[in-house]
């Protein structure tokens, strides 16, 4: 899986509102590292 | 309990690892930049909850699993930190599944689509795993081409299933009919194929340099060359990859390998030109920027 470029560089209308919202819907790394260890929970065995 | 030093030290190594693979792959790659554009390709703008950008967010994230641990599987040597990243990108997808799986309770979508959409999460993972172990396989020393049926059916793991899942998303996630779904998933699944054929034209060079079995050396491609440079490719891959790579670039394969990305477009489309609404007009559009 690599990386193409410049594909997306020059998004036609109908796809340019979209095409920023999904680059907003990305996580940044912080985000990624909340994501990852707010899963883990030390204190207790939780059902 | 006390959170030990530990966690501190493994979410630097959670940051460090994303943050290199988000360095490696520019601040969104294309093949989630597409994941992302075709989910949202359902919605308009001011429809978009936060439970749809978590799905985005959770298909990036799938992402970023896949490429830790591909990384050091294509170029073992180069990674000293193999043990963690497999780890980590192991955390990440548990974490993503998670994510995932909260939104689509969250958009009370009912138990039954939910199964399904976990289902599809799974297997779309599971295949592009088979997919990696099939790139491992036919990655060898010595060029051993395989036909263009074989690679189409590799790049079908690889891919086509990430970029077909986030369209199923999509469509379940809208209220799209099960008829409709299912033509929307052939179309993901051809364009899946269409977009890694783009990737493989545009990264001739790494492709051959790594031995990488793809486009330009299955067995159709290579028919295209004469007699001579067939004997110099076969006897020279790995010794003059340079040279390898001027006698394909100077021959009919890419054009060859162009057609090939036109004609699964076309298919894609083929899927998709009886159903209406503003989605249609996007997935339409998308097709059109994936053509070389």
């Amino acid at each position: 899986m690599g990386q193409l470029g410049k594909i997306y560089q020059n998004l036609n209308p109908i796809l340019q509102e979209i095409g920023e919202k999904s680059l907003q819907s990305c996580y940044s790394s912080e985000e990624m590292v909340e994501a990852v260890s707010s899963n883990i929970d030390f204190s207790e065995t939780k059902i | 309990m006390k959170e030990f030093d530990f966690t501190q030290l493994l979410n630097q190594e959670i940051k460090r690892l994303v943050s290199s693979e988000r360095e490696h792959a520019g601040e969104t790659s294309d093949e989630v930049h597409t994941m992302n554009l075709l989910f949202g390709s359902f919605f308009n703008e001011q429809e978009l909850t936060k439970e749809h950008k978590d799905i985005m967010k959770s298909l990036q994230g799938l992402e970023v699993h896949t490429l830790l641990i591909d990384k050091w599987i294509d170029k073992p040597e180069e990674f000293d930190d193999k043990e963690i990243r497999t780890l980590i990108g192991f955390m990440i997808y548990f974490a993503m599944t998670e994510k995932f799986s909260g939104a689509m309770k969250k958009l009370k979508v009912s138990s039954e689509k939910q199964v399904f959409a976990l289902d599809k999460w799974n297997e779309a993972l599971k295949t592009v795993y088979f997919g990696e172990a099939l790139d491992v396989l036919y990655t060898k020393k010595e060029i051993k081409p395989f036909s263009l049926d074989e690679y189409i059916f590799m790049i079908r793991q690889i891919t086509a299933k990430f970029i077909q899942l986030s369209l199923i998303l999509g469509a379940m996630v809208s209220g799209k009919t099960k008829e409709e779904t299912e033509k929307i998933a052939e179309y993901g699944i051809n364009l899946g194929i269409a977009f890694q054929i783009r990737d493989d034209y545009e990264d001739l060079e790494n492709d051959i340099l790594e031995g990488k079995q793809r486009a330009f050396v299955i067995k159709e491609s290579l028919d295209l060359l004469n007699e001579k440079e067939r004997k110099f490719i076969f006897e020279n891959f790995q010794k003059t990859p340079l040279e390898c790579i001027k006698i394909i670039k100077n021959s009919q394969i890419p054009e060859f390998v162009k057609n090939l990305n036109h004609s699964f477009l076309d298919n894609a489309l083929k899927n998709i030109e009886n159903l209406n609404g503003r989605y249609v007009i996007r997935l339409k559009e998308i097709a059109k920027l994936l053509r070389i």
